[in-house]
């Protein structure tokens, strides 16, 4: 009797086991399988992910607080966290390699508040006072990507040969509106993705700034096919 | 005894469920999907005509051609599409203008036939467009950039606020007397950090039309006789020099190193090849590997020492048997 109450309830236990299981699975059975996959068209991309890969929505560099001061300062940032990485992805649309740039969203683009507002890109006085550009405000911003750390993402078979970080530079109106943060080769993998953070980003700020705590600018991080 | 036997169902039931699950379930891997475009007529004859919108042109031509907006991502999204001028980027990299800015160039000559589509996930969209080529035009390489960008209010956050767009070069070329001259202007070692020395060939396109260049440097240990080539294709474009930074890591011994850059190029008529000159340099080993040295060294200092000893002392002991006076024991 107990073998037998033993034996039945390993069967109900097989039997709603094999319930929750099937409960699980949403294809529909029918007389003939049809099975679709759809791989779409992939496209060049540039991108700001978290550790997941996933697209940050409003990716943002914050600079390092600095006091109102009578001499010029320099404030200084990250572009490409832990949190916050720059993600390029090639998926076989740019076999003659790509230029990964940042650049200000305007030319006469500034630091942006709602009192005075200064420059990203005039070398006047090392960066310091105004000079004969289109505006009459001092200030500048130097890029230096060749210190960040370069790597592959996702792809497991990828390498980084022949993908290169940027050297420093400095915003310098309708001279250097553009500066190189990575690039690829002809010779970098076709397939590919690859992730860079610890870009350094300084903006010398001009003496006697006002205090602020809204200063803002767009940047666009962007990359071409070449 | 019944309340172990239905609790023993329930946990059999619960354990084997978990297990066909763990079996059967479908597993997700992490996918990336990204906005931007392609190509939408790629040629045969012209292989990069598969990532850029490529011709040959002819003064006051008309072309048609498309561009495949494409949205990878899992979000509805409404993606500007403009043409611009291009821009050097520094290293010489290729950059193309902002919206905002002016076009006086190749910029000029695109006529999209939509300036914006709202694409759903994982689908596209063609979107033609013409290239009027003026009538009036130089001989060479005239370039542009197609953009695609997401549609969004600017930020106002403090800080650096980021957009991202993706471009695909127009490289148009009015065939005639094409110059292809490379130059290699400089070539640096540069010590970048306490891991890394970096290698900075900058090649300067002397010519009217981008060369397709292969450059390389070489890095040889003057002890082993070990080469490390760095290097591949590049694209050298007019009027911007190309700076590479190559990146030589430390060895761990350190050493005596010998390193040169190699230009190599077709100037439509012979194979070209450029020669910087030889740099030497020296690296000190780095931390960890002083202590093997250390480690390596110690336990042969330190038997050169106990042999020294050893032979001194046993100088001494003769020393002191012959000053010891002879005696003789009288019993």
């Amino acid at each position: 009797m107990k073998h037998r109450i033993t034996v039945i309830s390993m069967f109900l236990g097989l039997y709603v086991g094999y319930v929750l299981l099937m409960s699980q699975i949403v294809v529909l059975a029918s007389s003939t399988s049809n099975f679709t996959q759809v791989i779409g068209t992939g496209t060049l991309a540039i991108d700001i992910v978290n550790a997941s890969y996933v697209t940050v929505a409003s990716p943002a560099v914050a600079m390092s607080a600095k006091t109102f001061n009578f001499v010029c300062q320099t404030s200084t940032g990250t572009l490409g966290t832990a949190s916050q990485m720059i993600y390029v992805f090639n998926p076989d649309v740019a076999d003659a390699g790509w230029t990964a740039s940042l650049a200000g969203s305007a030319t006469t683009a500034v630091w942006d508040s709602a009192g005075t507002d200064y420059d990203f890109n005039d070398p006047t006085g090392s960066g310091c006072t105004d000079g004969v550009d289109t505006d009459v405000l001092g200030g500048q911003m130097t890029v230096d990507a060749s210190g960040g750390t370069l790597a592959v993402g996702q792809c497991a078979a990828c390498v980084i040969t022949n993908v290169t970080k940027g050297s420093s530079g400095s915003y310098n109106e309708a001279t250097t509106d553009s500066i190189t943060v990575l690039a690829g080769a002809a010779g970098s993998d076709d397939i590919g993705d690859w992730t860079l953070i610890g870009v350094a980003i300084s903006q010398k700020i001009p003496t006697e700034q006002p205090p602020a705590a809204d200063y803002n600018i767009n940047m666009v991080l962007s990359i071409v096919a070449l | 005894m019944r309340i172990f036997k239905i609790g023993s169902f329930f946990l059999f039931a619960f354990f084997w469920s978990i297990f066909l699950s763990s079996q059967l379930s479908p597993v997700y891997a992490i996918e990336y999907g990204g906005i931007g475009g392609r190509p939408a007529y790629p040629r045969v004859d012209e292989p990069r005509s598969e990532s850029i919108i490529i011709h040959n042109i002819l003064v006051g031509e008309v072309i048609q051609d498309g561009i495949t907006i494409i949205n990878n991502t899992t979000f509805k999204k409404t993606l500007l599409i403009y043409a611009t001028d291009d821009t050097p980027s520094t290293d010489g990299g290729y950059a193309c203008k902002q919206l905002s800015e002016p076009k006086v160039k190749v910029g000029t000559w695109i006529t999209l036939e939509k300036s914006e589509v709202t694409l759903n996930p994982g689908t596209s969209e063609l979107v033609k467009f013409v290239i009027n080529v003026p009538a009036v035009l130089d001989v060479g390489e005239h370039n542009g950039c197609l953009v695609v960008q997401e549609k969004l209010e600017a930020s106002q956050a403090a800080g650096v606020n980021l957009s991202l767009r993706t471009a695909l070069r127009i490289l148009l070329t009015v065939p005639g007397d094409v110059i292809r001259l490379l130059e290699l202007t400089s070539f640096e070692v540069i010590d970048r950090s306490a891991t890394t020395i970096l290698l900075k060939p900058m090649v300067t396109n002397k010519g009217n039309i981008s060369v397709d260049a292969t450059i390389n440097v070489n890095v040889t240990n003057s002890i082993t006789r070990e080469i490390i080539t760095y290097g591949g294709g590049y694209s050298v474009l007019t009027n911007n020099p190309l700076v590479i930074n190559f990146e030589f890591f430390k060895p761990l011994f350190g050493g005596f190193f010998y390193t040169q850059a190699i230009v190599s190029y077709n100037n439509g008529q012979t194979d070209n090849q450029i020669f910087s000159d030889i740099i030497t340099f020296f690296v000190w080993p780095q931390l960890l590997g002083w202590v093997y040295i250390i480690l390596i060294i110690l336990p042969i200092v330190l038997f050169i020492i106990f042999l020294i000893y050893k032979k001194k002392r046993k100088k001494n002991q003769k020393v002191v048997r012959k000053k010891r006076p002879r005696y003789k024991i009288i019993k």
